[in-house]
């Protein structure tokens, strides 16, 4: 089934509770843009709590990601995994050379005194969750946590889902910093009809979906979509973030939250 | 705009992580008295403490042990979430079976690893908490007390080894790669409510972060 149907996107980064005490910034970002063939592309990335300069880390992954996807040749088999591979391995590697150069150096504070030291990639470090998506189907493009999640909107069982991995515990995950990133990217196509792209960060994964990631969690998501689909993108990043923003949602994570989505 | 929300959607976390912890404590004998009333006291305060912590009351689990009687082991508290958890009473008789204690607690630190995984559950690195006012009582201590600190090395596990001033601290250095940590007379009240406060910082460790630890105001580290 084909449908060229126009995508409604957005998506928002929200500063956590524990982040905005300590005055720390944001560490997720988000990027994401629609082209004129209608082919989607998004990606959110949460920057590491112990790496000092992963708010640029996440911003110019997620940047990198969209750019190079979103020129994915019309003529081209889609989703083709080594093609979109290879691009994923050259748009990182240009991010992180990228990011070097344009941030040389770390402030470091000991009790009042203020040094430097030159940064490493490791300052950078960020994990990624991203889709391409159009009318033949789509893929997600993911190293570390947060979720993927395609599907269609009358049934969110049968989906699609890029699951977090991390290795083992909790506060452990990967990143696309480490010198062995390329051995966690996961690349993982569809091509069922979706009319549904969800994207998280690991701070909003936990309420989106099921216990397991198994499948989007029908109490959140489908308000969510009730909304977005009766309004327009700027209304909707506004009580997105709103919504995520809420007292009660300090029982769940202190963390930082990304949302991405793109329904049709 | 601003006042503006998505109506009527559900923010509970679902797939909440857990921090599994372990309390290995001294029921002997020589903890009679005092020293028991004040341990006893502060696992109050613990459950207290933990409860009035969104946080922690959801994602902390325990499971208390108690060393004492004829070289014992006793499962007092059965894993339970925080938000259950009810403070046992610890009686005093016995003696000091250390590395049977910490045995079972390793054992059973895999096990509960094994439940959360098969529940699709995710968890931070599990903790052990050892607190004792003497030292082992059997003879075969020194192997357990290797294998504490080779499942450290293998990173399955962190474990923190606290004795009251009568505590061989020689001896609790060998079960952890931290150092043991001598409790200021017996305050273990204060002890407790930084259990709470730390076990709750490390629930919310978000990915490759360090946990921060609360200060020290129960203790100092012998030299």
């Amino acid at each position: 089934m084909t449908d060229k149907k126009n995508w409604i996107y957005g998506g928002v980064s929200v500063t956590g509770f524990s982040h905005e005490e300590e005055n720390i910034p944001c560490q997720d970002a988000h990027a994401l843009t629609c082209n004129k063939n209608n082919t989607f592309v998004g990606a959110v990335c949460d920057g590491a709590g112990s790496a000092r300069l992963s708010h640029f880390g996440s911003k110019v992954f997620a940047e990198a990601v969209v750019d190079a996807l979103i020129n994915y040749p019309e003529d081209r088999i889609f989703p083709e995994e080594a093609y979109i591979r290879s691009n994923i391995i050259s748009a990182i590697s240009s991010a992180q050379e990228k990011l070097l150069l344009e941030y040389p150096e770390v402030e470091l504070t000991t009790g009042e005194n203020k040094s430097r030291r030159p940064s490493t990639i490791r300052d950078f470090h960020s994990t990624l969750v991203a889709a391409i998506a159009n009318e033949r189907g789509g893929a997600f493009i993911h190293v570390g946590d947060g979720v993927g999640t395609a599907f269609s909107s009358n049934n969110l069982m049968a989906c699609v889902v890029s699951k977090p991995a991390n290795g083992g515990y909790a506060e452990q995950t990967y990143f696309v910093t480490e010198s062995n990133w390329e051995e966690h990217l996961r690349i993982k196509p569809f091509y069922q009809y979706c009319d549904t792209i969800l994207l998280m960060s690991d701070g909003v994964q936990g309420m989106a979906m099921s216990k397991g990631h198994n499948h989007p969690f029908e109490k959140f998501v489908s308000p969510l979509l009730s909304f977005i689909r009766d309004n327009e993108r700027e209304k909707n990043e506004v009580a997105v973030r709103n919504t995520l923003s809420k007292e009660i949602v300090r029982r769940s994570t202190p963390d930082d939250k990304t949302l991405v989505w793109a329904m049709r | 705009m601003s006042e503006l929300e998505i109506p009527d959607i559900q923010l509970t976390d679902n797939t909440s992580q857990r921090l599994p912890c372990v309390l290995v404590l001294d029921g002997s004998g020589s903890m009679d008295g005092k020293p028991i009333k004040a341990l006893n006291e502060g696992l109050k305060v613990l459950e207290q403490e933990l409860k009035n912590d969104d946080t922690a009351a959801q994602r902390v689990r325990l499971s208390v042990l108690r060393m004492g009687d004829d070289d014992e082991v006793e499962v007092v508290t059965d894993w339970t979430d925080a938000v259950d958890f009810e403070a046992p009473t610890i009686e005093a008789n016995g003696r000091t079976p250390m590395g049977k204690a910490m045995s079972m607690a390793l054992e059973r630190i895999e096990d509960q690893k094994e439940a959360l995984r098969e529940n699709s559950t995710p968890y931070n690195r599990p903790w052990i908490f050892l607190i004792t006012d003497g030292e082992p009582t059997e003879y075969d201590w020194e192997e357990t007390a290797q294998e504490c600190r080779e499942a450290e090395n293998d990173n399955k596990v962190t474990i923190f080894a606290i004795g009251t001033e009568e505590a061989n601290f020689d001896i609790l250095e060998k079960f952890s790669s931290l150092k043991p940590v001598k409790l200021d007379g017996l305050k273990f009240k204060e002890l407790f409510v930084w259990l709470s406060k730390s076990t709750s910082s490390a629930s919310q460790a978000a990915q490759d972060s360090e946990v921060q630890l609360e200060a020290v105001d129960w203790g100092s580290v012998p030299t």
